[in-house]
């Protein structure tokens, strides 16, 4: 019984094993990071969990159901959604209208989609822009439609991919208000990020994999303290 | 207010081609509002399938062919009359479409597009080649229901406004939101909680549909067809495209103004400029104007050619997408003529 478990998850492409073996859970209610060097197999194992790619063995568990091999759009309507690295708008319509979407998953009317759609605007800070073509949003704001959309959908579990690349330090520090936002109000969070200063803020449990192995699991602290983890990713810089 | 004046405007606009026909009794212009307003329907199919879900269709004569044929083929051989074509012939494009949407939506962009254009030449094949069914290169001829035109006109205003009712109602609801974001970015509607295969094939379900009913409303109207009239990929899937592009991708109304539109400059090359060039020819006897008229004739599809270059390079919205910013053009050059 637990609310999501990867199992030995493992997915080759040809002869390389982007992820080999990693194994995790994620308690309800948690904000749980992943981290690692880029090619370390984060974004793979966000595929993997989102129904992106088939795993080539290994299993996924969200709220006691198997959901490896699902379609991603079944395992959004389970209550799992992800957001994209490189954030994909659908550029050619309004920030509204992206939400609306995304809200068609929690109602069939348009009434009432357009009602939560306004309402998840709303909740994450996106109002004053909420007419605007989606293509014409800074990548600040584009970040935040990638959130906000998936939150329009409904979900229990939100895989949120490195929502902070690219941010300034300022809408860094409104996003991290934004995702403790979304964990008050009662949504799971997995988080891969890069950024360290972030990632050890927010995180309950981090999990750090390299070469698609995991290399520990704990506490923000207990992993920065681990010197596979600061040989593999943090350098020298974070050691001294 | 807006959306007040936006519905007064389309009851006049319905009105007025309502009345048309009792004030003109010309059966040439009335052949070619008939011809119009199946474009509407032809055009609206193709711009939900490309313009509003993003799949590129160059086959629409498949299902347009397939809607004629079977209106056709009840009345050679099983004496129907060939007004159930409307409902069969709808039909009949869906059979066609579902399996074809099943397994070709595995594709995207461009190779989807490349399918289509194959589903269209193998159909044309099959009515060339099987000729026991269909009468092969001879072709159908059916003996039409009436005479006068007006029947025909008011069947295919009805059909005109039903498709773009259809549209409307599409694009207002869930289904419409879904088949943007399909057209906006597939995996993002994926990860949105949106069954892609699903809502493309219902979009080719629904167009196929509407093109098939227009395709027998064709064999009763024109009470001929053959495999290269009705599955003909310059002048009906090619058409179906430059509607939907000079209209407008993605517009409510933009495939209904491209219908007209290529209707009249369809004809305005097929005739050589209305056969105005061709009595000026004769009057002046001027040998350029002689050649110049044969030629037009020849080169309509070169003529298509221009204009869809013209179109995509100064309005790549489309007349209806793009009729602000031709507003504007407008408006400047009368100002600046003033000054």
């Amino acid at each position: 019984m637990s609310f999501f478990r990867a199992d030995n998850l493992v997915k080759h492409f040809g002869g390389l094993a982007a992820v080999n073996g990693v194994s995790f859970e994620v308690n309800e209610g948690e904000i749980f990071g992943l981290i690692g060097p880029n090619g370390s197999g984060k974004t793979t194992l966000f595929n993997l969990i989102s129904g992106f790619y088939k795993p080539t063995s290994g299993e996924v568990y969200f709220m006691d159901r198997r959901i490896d091999g699902l379609k991603p759009h079944k395992i959004n309507r389970l209550g799992l959604v992800r957001t994209f690295q490189v954030v994909r708008p659908l550029k050619r319509m309004t920030v509204e209208d992206n939400v609306i979407a995304a809200a068609f998953a929690q109602s069939g009317s348009l009434r009432e989609a357009r009602r939560i759609a306004l309402e998840t605007i709303e909740f994450c800070g996106l109002g004053r822009c909420k007419d605007m073509l989606a293509k014409s949003l800074t990548i600040g704001d584009r970040k935040r439609l990638e959130i906000t959309r998936a939150m329009a959908t409904g979900p229990k579990l939100i895989l949120l991919d490195e929502t902070f690349a690219g941010l300034n330090p300022s809408e860094q520090d409104e996003a991290i208000g934004l995702i403790r936002k979304i964990k008050a109000s009662g949504v799971t969070i997995i988080i891969v990020e890069h950024i360290m200063k972030v990632i050890m803020t927010i995180s309950d449990r981090v999990h750090a994999i390299n070469f698609g192995q995991t290399l520990t699991e704990g506490t923000p602290s207990q992993v920065v303290s681990n010197p596979g983890v600061v040989e593999a990713y943090l350098g020298e810089a974070y050691h001294a | 207010m807006t959306v007040n004046r936006g519905i007064v405007a389309q009851i006049a606009v319905l009105a007025a081609l309502a009345v048309i026909p009792l004030v003109v009794h010309n059966d040439y212009y009335l052949h070619l509002l008939i011809l119009a307003l199946m474009w509407v329907v032809i055009g609206s199919a193709w711009n939900l399938l490309a313009g509003y879900t993003g799949q590129v269709s160059f086959g629409d004569a498949a299902f347009f062919g397939t809607g004629a044929y079977t209106a056709g083929l009840l009345v050679i051989h099983w004496g129907w009359s060939a007004w159930w074509g409307l409902f069969f012939g709808g039909i009949m494009a869906v059979v066609i479409a579902f399996p074809f949407g099943w397994i070709c939506f595995r594709l995207r962009g461009a190779y989807f597009a490349l399918a289509t254009l194959a589903l269209n030449e193998v159909l044309r094949h099959v009515a060339t080649i099987w000729e026991s069914f269909t009468q092969g290169m001879v072709g159908i001829m059916i003996m039409q229901s009436y005479i006068s035109k007006l029947p025909y006109y008011y069947i295919a205003l009805a059909l005109a406004a039903l498709s773009i009712i259809i549209i409307r109602l599409v694009m207002r609801s869930r289904l419409g939101y879904y088949f943007l974001s399909i057209r906006e970015d597939q995996d993002a509607a994926e990860s949105l909680g949106v069954n892609t295969h699903f809502y493309k094939m219902l979009s080719l379900v629904i167009a196929a549909w509407l093109t098939g009913v227009a395709g027998a409303l064709y064999m009763n109207y024109m009470g001929f067809i053959d495999p290269h009239v009705v599955f003909s990929l310059h002048d009906i899937s090619i058409m179906a495209i430059l509607v939907g592009i000079v209209g407008g991708v993605g517009t409510t109304y933009g495939p209904a103004v491209g219908a007209f539109i290529m209707v009249l400059v369809q004809e305005m090359f097929r005739t050589a400029g209305f056969g105005y060039i061709k009595a000026a020819a004769k009057f002046t006897d001027v040998q350029f104007l002689i050649s110049a008229s044969e030629q037009l004739t020849k080169g309509h599809a070169l003529g298509f050619g221009i204009l869809v270059v013209l179109v995509i390079r100064y309005m790549p919205n489309g007349v209806v997408g793009d009729w602000g910013k031709l507003m504007i053009a407008l408006r400047l050059q009368k100002t600046g003529r003033a000054k």
